[in-house]
C-alpha cells in the first residue's frame, strides 16, 4: 500500500491550473523583458561611438548597437581592437578618420565603428551569427587582423588548453576547437544565450550593473548595498582617452619577433574568416576586407616571409571571390604600437589610402 | 550528477519520456533500475561495483533467513558486513589516524597506513537502506521481496540515492510492486517541490556558502560577530542545502508516482530539541529511533538507562555524518543538551510560561552554537571559533543585508505558515499541527484565492530569481559527503 503523502512543511503547492499561468507569464517575461528593458535604459550614441571597452563582452548591448548602427550608418566596420581603436581616442579611429575623409558624402557619417576587443575571426562569425543579425543589405567593411594566424595557439588549432577571447562566441560543439576544454553545461549554457535573448539581457544586466558578477558576489563585495539600487538604467559611455598608452612599439620595448604563422589551408580561423564573410553575403551584404595593417618591422625576416606569402594566398582567395579587399601599405615604424595596432596618425594614413583606393570607390559606389 | 545541472535536466527527460510507457510493463522496473545506476556510476562507475556488492548480500541474507533457521545469524553477518563496507569506506582514514596517533603516544614507530579509497557518495544512505530491509525483515514486519531486481531499484532509487531521505523498505519497496500512478496532482506537487527546493539550494544555500566558506576557510582572521554570524549563516545554509535536495528528490519521485516522507518540517522553529529532532532529518531521527534507541532499551529501563541510550544514539548519529571528532563532539553536544532540557520541556513551567518565540529562538542558538562543531574543518578550528565568539570583538561583520533579509524573510513564512495552520486548528478546521496533512492544508487554502494567487506570484518571482540574479556554479550538496 501506498503511504500517504504529506505535500511539504510549506504552502507553495501548485495546482495545473497555476502552473499554466506560471509558464504563460513567464513566457511573456522572458520574451518582452528584454525588448521593454531597451526604452528604459538610456542609449544615445554620438557619431563616433564605439562600444565601451568595459561591455566588451555584452553581446546583448552589441547586438543593441548593431541595431542602431545598421539603421543609422550606411557601413559598418567589425573587427577586433585594431577596428576598435586600443590605443587611439574615440576621434581617432580607423572608421572615424573614413567620416571625416568622406565628410561631404551626403550619408555622412558614414561607417559605424562595430569593432569589439579581441573579436578574432571565429568569435566574429558567432558574433555576426547570433548578435549582428541586423547586418543585412549594408555595406560592411570587415578587418582581418592576422595576428590570429600568427600562431597555433592563437589560431585555435593547438591542442593544449588556451583560455582565449570571448568564448562564448565560438563553435561550442561542431567544429571542435581542440584547446578550448569548456565542460558541457557551460556549452549549453552558451548555446541557450544564443537563441534566448532573454539569457543575453542578463548577461548583460551582470555585466553592466554588477561588475559581471551574480548577485551573490556582488552583495559579498558590496555588503550593505541594495543591489536593486545598481540598477540605474544607465550604460556606460565610451571613454574618449585610449585604453591602452599611445607609444609605439619600440617606446613600448617589444623586440623582433619569430611569429611561426599557421599555413592557411589549415588555419582555423581563416576558414572562420571565410565563413564570415560567406555569412555576410547570405545576408545580402557587400562585404570589403581590410587585410592588416600588421608591423612588419616586429617580424624577423624568415617571419616575414612566412607572413607575406601567407597574405599573397589570402589576396588571390579574395581575388578569385570576387570580394573587394585592400592590404594597406606598410606604415613609418614609429606609427605602430604594437605588432598589429597602429597609432592615431597610423590610422590616418590608412583611413588616407583607404578612400582613395579605386578598389574602396567602386565598391562604395555598388 | 546534479539535481540543477544540464546533466540531470537530460537524463531525466530521457528517463522520464521512456519510463512513461513503461510502467505497464514489467521492464519499468530494469529501466529505473538501469537509470539508477548510470546516474549513482556518473560519478564513479567504481562505485557501482560497492552498490551491487550491497544489494546482493542484503537481498541473499534475507534468502538465507528465510531459508535456514539461523535467522539471527544471517542478520548479525548482513549488519557487520553493511556497517563495514561503511567502516571501511568512510571511516577507514579516520580509524588510522586515530590509532596511529595512539601508537605514537604509546612510542611504537609503526605506522598503519592509511586506505586510499575514495568516500562514495550516498554510501551512508543506502547502506541504511538495506539494513532497515533485513532488520524489518527479521523482526517480521515485511514480507521476503522475490524480486532481486525490484530489491537492487530500493536500495538504488536515483531520486533519493545520494542524500536521502533515507527510505524504509516497507514503505518503498510496496510502491515498486504494480504500475506507479501518476496523477496531474503527481506533476504539479512534483514540480512545486522541486522548484521550492531548488530555490533553496541555487537561491539561498550557495549564497549564505560564500560567506560561511570564507569566514570559516579562515576563522582567525575573523572576530566574534562575524563568527557569529558566519555560524547562524551556516544553520540556514546546511537547512537550504539539505531541505532543498529532499524537496527535489521528493519532487521528482512525486512525478514519477512514488510518494517519499517529510524530512524537514520547519526544523527552526523548533520549541525544544526534542521537537527539533523530531523536524530536521526526519528520516534518520526515526531511522535511528526505530534501530538503535528502542533495540538499545530507548526509555523502558529507567531514567539512566534512557540517557545512555539517548547519548549513545545521537553520538552514533553525529559519527554517522562525518568521519571526524568534531561530528562525534557535535552529537555529542545535542545529547547534552537533550538531558539538560528533557525534563524541563516537559514541565508546565515550560510549556506554559515561556514565550514560543523564546523558546524557539534558544532552540535555534543552541542549534547554531551546535554547527559549529559540525561546520569548522578541524577541532582546533572550533575551539578557535568557540573561543573567539566569546573573546573577541565585534567589528564590521560585512555581511550582506540581503542574506540577512532572505534568512529573516523565510523564518517569518515559516512562523507565519505555522501560525496560519496552528489558527485554523485552533478553528476546528484543522487538527492540530502534530497531526496536519498537507492535503488537508491544501484543502483550506485552495478555497482562498489570494493565496493561490499569491502563490503563483512567489514562484514566478524565485523562477526569475533564479534566471537573473543567480548562477549555479553547480555546487555539491553538502549531504553528498555523508
Amino acid at each position: 500500500m501506498k503511504p500517504s503523502f504529506t505535500f511539504s512543511s510549506n504552502s507553495i503547492r501548485l495546482s495545473y491550473v497555476s502552473w499554466i499561468c506560471i509558464f504563460i507569464v513567464l513566457l511573456i517575461t522572458i520574451s518582452l523583458l528584454p525588448i521593454i528593458w531597451r526604452g528604459l535604459e538610456d542609449f544615445n550614441p554620438s557619431d563616433d561611438y564605439r562600444l565601451p571597452y568595459e561591455l566588451s563582452y555584452d553581446y546583448w548591448m552589441f547586438s543593441r548597437w548593431c541595431k542602431y548602427a545598421c539603421s543609422n550608418y550606411p557601413i559598418v566596420m567589425i573587427g577586433d581592437s585594431v577596428v576598435w581603436g586600443q590605443y587611439v581616442g574615440l576621434k581617432e579611429t580607423l572608421p572615424y578618420y573614413i567620416n571625416e575623409l568622406e565628410k561631404t558624402n551626403q550619408n555622412y557619417p558614414l561607417c559605424a565603428n562595430l569593432g569589439v576587443d579581441g573579436i578574432h575571426p571565429s568569435a566574429m562569425l558567432g558574433l555576426i551569427k547570433y548578435y549582428g543579425k541586423s547586418i543585412s543589405n549594408k555595406h560592411v567593411i570587415l578587418h582581418l587582423n592576422l595576428l590570429w594566424m600568427s600562431s597555433k595557439k592563437h589560431d585555435l588549432s593547438d591542442t593544449e588548453e588556451f583560455r582565449f577571447n570571448h568564448p562564448r562566441l565560438v563553435p561550442q560543439f561542431y567544429p571542435k576547437i581542440p584547446s578550448y576544454k569548456a565542460k558541457f553545461p557551460q556549452r549549453a549554457n552558451i548555446i541557450v544565450e544564443r537563441y534566448v535573448p532573454f539569457s543575453s539581457w542578463v548577461s548583460h544586466l551582470r555585466l553592466n550593473y554588477y561588475e559581471n558578477m551574480d548577485i551573490g558576489n556582488w552583495t559579498m563585495q558590496y555588503p550593505y548595498r541594495n543591489p536593486f539600487n545598481a540598477i540605474t538604467f544607465q550604460i556606460p559611455y565610451p571613454e574618449d582617452k585610449p585604453h591602452s598608452e599611445p607609444i609605439s612599439w619600440i617606446e613600448r620595448g617589444m623586440t623582433k619577433q619569430d611569429f611561426p604563422w599557421v599555413s592557411i589551408d589549415k588555419s582555423f580561423q581563416w576558414d572562420s574568416f571565410k565563413k564570415v564573410i560567406k555569412l555576410l553575403q547570405s545576408r545580402k551584404n557587400k562585404v570589403f576586407v581590410i587585410i592588416g595593417p600588421f608591423n612588419p618591422y616586429i617580424l624577423t625576416d624568415e617571419s616575414l616571409n612566412r607572413y607575406k606569402a601567407m597574405k599573397k594566398d589570402m589576396e588571390n582567395w579574395l581575388k578569385n571571390e570576387g570580394i573587394s579587399y585592400v592590404s594597406p601599405s606598410d606604415l613609418p615604424n614609429e606609427f605602430y604600437a604594437d605588432a598589429s595596432h597602429p597609432l592615431k596618425v597610423g590610422y590616418e594614413m590608412i583611413a588616407k589610402e583607404l578612400v582613395e583606393t579605386e578598389s574602396f570607390k567602386n565598391w562604395l559606389d555598388k | 550528477m546534479l539535481f540543477h545541472s544540464w546533466y540531470f535536466l537530460i537524463f531525466f527527460i530521457i528517463v522520464y519520456i521512456t519510463y512513461l510507457p513503461l510502467r505497464g510493463t514489467k521492464a519499468y522496473l530494469y529501466w529505473l533500475l538501469v537509470a539508477s545506476y548510470v546516474f549513482y556510476g556518473w560519478w564513479n562507475p567504481l562505485y557501482l561495483i560497492l552498490i551491487a556488492y550491497c544489494t546482493v548480500t542484503n537481498y541473499y541474507a534475507v534468502v538465507l533467513m528465510q531459508r535456514t533457521q539461523r535467522r539471527k545469524l544471517w542478520l548479525i553477518v548482513s549488519i557487520v558486513n553493511s556497517l563495514a563496507v561503511l567502516c571501511f569506506f568512510k571511516y577507514g582514514a579516520f580509524i588510522t589516524n586515530n590509532v596511529n596517533t595512539l601508537l605514537s603516544l604509546l612510542g611504537v614507530s609503526y605506522v598503519i597506513p592509511k586506505p586510499g579509497v575514495l568516500l562514495p557518495v550516498g554510501i551512508s544512505f543506502y547502506t541504511f537502506h538495506a539494513m532497515s530491509y533485513t532488520i524489518d525483515y527479521y523482526r517480521g514486519n515485511i514480507k521476503r521481496e522475490p524480486s532481486l531486481v525490484r530489491f537492487a531499484t530500493f536500495i538504488s532509487f536515483f531520486p533519493q540515492l545520494v542524500a536521502g531521505p533515507i527510505l524504509r523498505a516497507s514503505d518503498m519497496l510496496p510502491q515498486l510492486t504494480g504500475k506507479p500512478e501518476i496523477k496531474k496532482e503527481n506533476i504539479t506537487d512534483g514540480l512545486s517541490l522541486f522548484i521550492v527546493g531548488l530555490f533553496k539550494k541555487v537561491a539561498l544555500a550557495d549564497y549564505l556558502a560564500l560567506y560561511v566558506d570564507k569566514v570559516y576557510d579562515s576563522p582567525n582572521l575573523f572576530d566574534g560577530l562575524s563568527l557569529i554570524l558566519a555560524t547562524f549563516a551556516f544553520g540556514w545554509q546546511i537547512y537550504f542545502d539539505f531541505s532543498g535536495y529532499t524537496d527535489m528528490a521528493r519532487g521528482i519521485s512525486r512525478m514519477m508516482g512514488f510518494n517519499l516522507k517529510l524530512n524537514f518540517n520547519n526544523p527552526y522553529l523548533a520549541t525544544g530539541l526534542g521537537d527539533f529532532w523530531n523536524r530536521w532529518h526526519i528520516s534518520l531521527s526515526s531511522w535511528f529511533k526505530d534501530y538503535l534507541y528502542i533495540p538499545l532499551g530507548g526509555n523502558r529501563k529507567g531514567k539512566f538507562n534512557t540517557y545512555k541510550n539517548m547519548f549513545l544514539t545521537m553520538v552514533i548519529s553525529g559519527f554517522w555524518h562525518g568521519a571526524d571528532w568534531t561530528f562525534i563532539i557535535w552529537g555529542a553536544l545535542h545529547a547534552f543538551g537533550r538531558f539538560l532540557t528533557r525534563e524541563f520541556e516537559r514541565s508546565n513551567f515550560y510549556n506554559q510560561k515561556i514565550p514560543k518565540l523564546a523558546k524557539q529562538i534558544a532552540v535555534f542558538a543552541f542549534v547554531s552554537f551546535a554547527w559549529i562543531f559540525f561546520r569548522a574543518q578541524t577541532l582546533n578550528d572550533a575551539v578557535l571559533i568557540v573561543k573567539k565568539i566569546f573573546t573577541s570583538g565585534f567589528s564590521d561583520p560585512q555581511f550582506p543585508i540581503l542574506a540577512l533579509f532572505f534568512c529573516l524573510a523565510v523564518w517569518m513564512y515559516q512562523f507565519l505558515y505555522e501560525f496560519f495552520v496552528n489558527r485554523h486548528s485552533k478553528n476546528g478546521d484543522l487538527e492540530t499541527y502534530q497531526n496536519f496533512t498537507g492535503v488537508r492544508f491544501y484543502n483550506i487554502s485552495k478555497k482562498k484565492l489570494a493565496i493561490g494567487s499569491l502563490k503563483v506570484v512567489v514562484v514566478i518571482l524565485m523562477i526569475l530569481y533564479m534566471i537573473i540574479f543567480t548562477t549555479s556554479g553547480n555546487e555539491a550538496f553538502i549531504y553528498f559527503q555523508f
